[in-house]
């Protein structure tokens, strides 16, 4: 699949954005830390009515933030985008409250938490806000969310020869989750993709490859490798660093022990 | 306004896909035997909740004996609720020889697999809650979170225990997940990514959907009623459901003709009353089959028997077929499969298809009159063609499959 990525948003790493995000990755600074209690004012950027932000999960503020800045640097009306939102564990707040809760004598779940535990919560309330009734879709593939993520946005543009945003992100879960499944830092990255022009911006190309010892996907820095490496959506790292640098690369990003998606990115000449 | 004339489907011209292999493991019992003699005996297959220690007054459609399904001591760290209904699904209809023979003619590298669910193996994780250290808060370790809880444990197990290396994902949007599964494989198929992808859904029961929608007030007291005047809510099931779908040749006796894919933008929890979002889904559908609205046979409703839902769905109906399309919902033989509802529905429709029947519904005995659909409520013999079926989830998610025999698409 031959793409081109027309806007990119990143939340995360204590970056104000992908601009700050860009500039740390081509002047080699260490990213920094966002605890999770310190995120909500990260997330002014999701735009949402101060009701639905008090009923939004923070896994839905953190997508639409990184989707809006994204949108915006594509500039294209985000009511027409087909929406690939991929996450690992999707609201692992709200999925930790609801079964620390279902263990209670109560068991009380309310109405709010259960809508917000659905892994397209965050794409039902991106539509809402945007007015888009394309397809969405809400994927989960584990460590390689990121790759089939690419995957099926990638798709998704060839085939429809259109623009497609694709969203990637996860939250930390809170304890005692964190233990069973230790995420380390909430990690948001839209992508606005789609299909390569003749002559026009940037060009991604996409193909299904067996795993070799070509392609190795490490960041030379090691807190950026860190982050790559503890937050599934980490694994798009070194794309965003071609990106941000205006560097071809080439890498390989695993779909499991066998295959792979060989990645190969060429900067706008 | 037309609703198509806005919105084309998502990518029109995509290759029909064969259906190679079907099977389905509902409350009804363990493949499409089971469901087959229930849909036609109208023997329902709910019962008053008797799942675990859940005291909410509501029926449910449990798959029976789960409890006793062991799956292989190699893939033993994938054990839980979901994945055993996983195991019982897989090993019906002769589904796992049809998966070896695509083995033979495309190879393993060659075969995705792609499966819907809402919650995994989150029952896991639920009782693990149960389990914790009075003095630190810990959970039991190890808990095994990814190969049980988390969203992908299903295809990821079935990858394993077929021995299949294709790509592997779940798609989750509520209860439209196994429709939407048929899409990704389409365009998986389109790009030249698969051969053949393994598709479905399997979705259990756990203490958050059930306490989830009781605290929505959406669940009945009794066996649910769609469609009925006094139709008071859903019942929640379970089943696993799985299709062989491949790039079709010809040769399949039954073939996906077009998915439609929309969202409502509506609302989280309800969707929108006049079936906005329902109404595209279906129209794209029939756009991707380059078929009319008049080719439809047969609408296997998602018909929840929630209020809105059903009275919504009618409204789309209408908007697309006109009044007096046949449809009716089978959720009260199976219940709300809630992520295994697609493909339920798809096999409910390839059995109509197969034995020449519509299924009515159960346990309704007077259709609102508001409705405008000819609202089936017994079995009519009269042998469709070709069958739509919908489901729609939270988020005001929509996906609806028009599929059928390959020869009457001509």
């Amino acid at each position: 699949m031959k793409l081109s990525i027309s806007g990119i948003g990143f939340v995360g790493a204590a970056l104000a954005d992908w601009d700050e995000a860009a500039d740390a990755l081509r002047n080699g600074r260490e990213p920094g830390h966002m605890p999770l209690d310190e995120l909500g004012r990260a997330l002014k950027a999701d735009r949402l009515p101060r009701t639905e932000r008090r009923r939004a999960g923070k896994s839905t503020r953190l997508a639409m933030t990184a989707c809006w800045e994204a949108v915006e640097a594509a500039g294209i009306d985000p009511a027409t985008l087909p929406m690939v939102f991929a996450s690992s564990t999707g609201d692992t707040e709200v999925l930790t409250h609801s079964c620390a809760s279902l263990a209670e004598t109560e068991r009380m779940i309310s109405p709010i938490r259960f809508h917000n535990s659905v892994h397209n919560a965050a794409s039902g309330y991106w539509s809402i806000s945007v007015g888009a009734q394309e397809p969405a879709t809400a994927i989960a593939a584990h460590n390689e969310t990121a790759a089939v993520g690419l995957l099926e946005a990638g798709m998704q543009a060839t085939l429809g020869n259109r623009p497609v945003l694709l969203v990637v992100y996860d939250l930390p879960f809170p304890e005692p989750m964190h233990q069973a499944e230790p995420i380390s830092e909430p990690l948001a990255i839209a992508l606005v993709i789609q299909p390569a022009r003749e002559g026009e911006g940037d060009q991604l190309n996409i193909e299904l490859a067996a795993v070799t010892d070509r392609g190795d996907p490490a960041m030379a820095d090691p807190a950026w490798e860190r982050l790559r490496r503890e937050v599934p959506t980490g694994r798009l790292l070194p794309l965003l660093e071609a990106m941000g640098r205006g560097e071809p690369r080439e890498f390989l990003l695993a779909l499991d022990g066998t295959i792979g998606l060989d990645l190969s990115y060429q900067p706008k000449s | 306004m037309s609703a198509s004339s806005v919105c084309p489907a998502l990518s029109p011209n995509l290759p029909r896909l064969g259906i190679t292999a079907l099977t389905a493991t509902t409350a009804a019992g363990p493949g499409q035997g089971a469901l087959l003699d229930a849909l036609r005996d109208r023997r329902g297959a709910l019962a008053p909740c008797d799942f675990l220690d859940v005291d909410l007054p509501t029926w449910i459609g449990r798959v029976a004996d789960l409890e006793s399904v062991s799956l292989p001591r190699d893939l033993s760290d994938y054990d839980c609720r979901n994945n055993r209904l996983a195991e019982l699904g897989l090993y019906q209809d002769g589904f796992v020889e049809a998966v070896a023979a695509a083995v033979q003619r495309h190879g393993v590298e060659r075969i995705g697999v792609v499966l819907g669910t809402s919650t995994s193996g989150i029952l896991h994780t639920e009782l693990a809650f149960r389990e914790r250290d009075p003095e630190t808060g810990a959970l039991p370790s190890p808990l095994h979170y990814a190969t049980t809880h988390e969203l992908s444990s299903a295809p990821r197990y079935v990858r394993d225990r077929l021995g299949l290396k294709g790509p592997i994902y779940a798609v989750s949007t509520a209860c439209s997940s196994s429709g939407k599964v048929f899409a990704s494989a389409q365009r998986l198929i389109a790009t030249g990514m698969c051969d053949a992808v393994v598709v479905g859904g399997v979705d259990s029961l756990c203490l958050t959907t059930l306490y989830g929608f009781a605290s929505l007030e959406l669940t009945s007291t009794g066996p649910c009623r769609p469609g009925d005047v006094a139709r008071d809510g859903i019942s929640i099931g379970e089943a696993a459901g799985f299709a062989l779908v491949e790039a079709d040749r010809g040769e399949a006796a039954l073939c996906l003709f077009g998915v439609g894919e929309s969202v409502d933008a509506h609302h989280m929890s309800l969707p929108h009353p006049e079936g906005r979002g329902a109404e595209l889904a279906m129209r794209r559908a029939l756009d991707a089959a380059s078929l009319s609205p008049e080719s439809v046979d047969y609408v296997n409703l998602h018909g929840t028997a929630s209020r809105v839902n059903d009275a919504a769905e009618d409204r789309a109906l209408e908007s697309v077929f006109g009044p007096g399309q046949a449809c009716s919902s089978t959720k009260g033989w199976t219940g709300h499969t809630l992520g295994a509802a697609g493909i339920t529905g798809l096999v409910t429709g390839a059995l109509a298809i197969e034995h020449g029947f519509l299924p009515g519904t159960l346990n309704t005995e007077h259709v609102d009159p508001a409705f405008t659909a000819d609202y089936l409520v017994e079995n009519r013999d009269q042998p469709p063609a070709r069958v739509m079926t919908n489901s729609f989830g939270f988020g005001g998610n929509n996906c609806s499959l028009l599929f059928g025999r390959p020869e009457e698409n001509a």
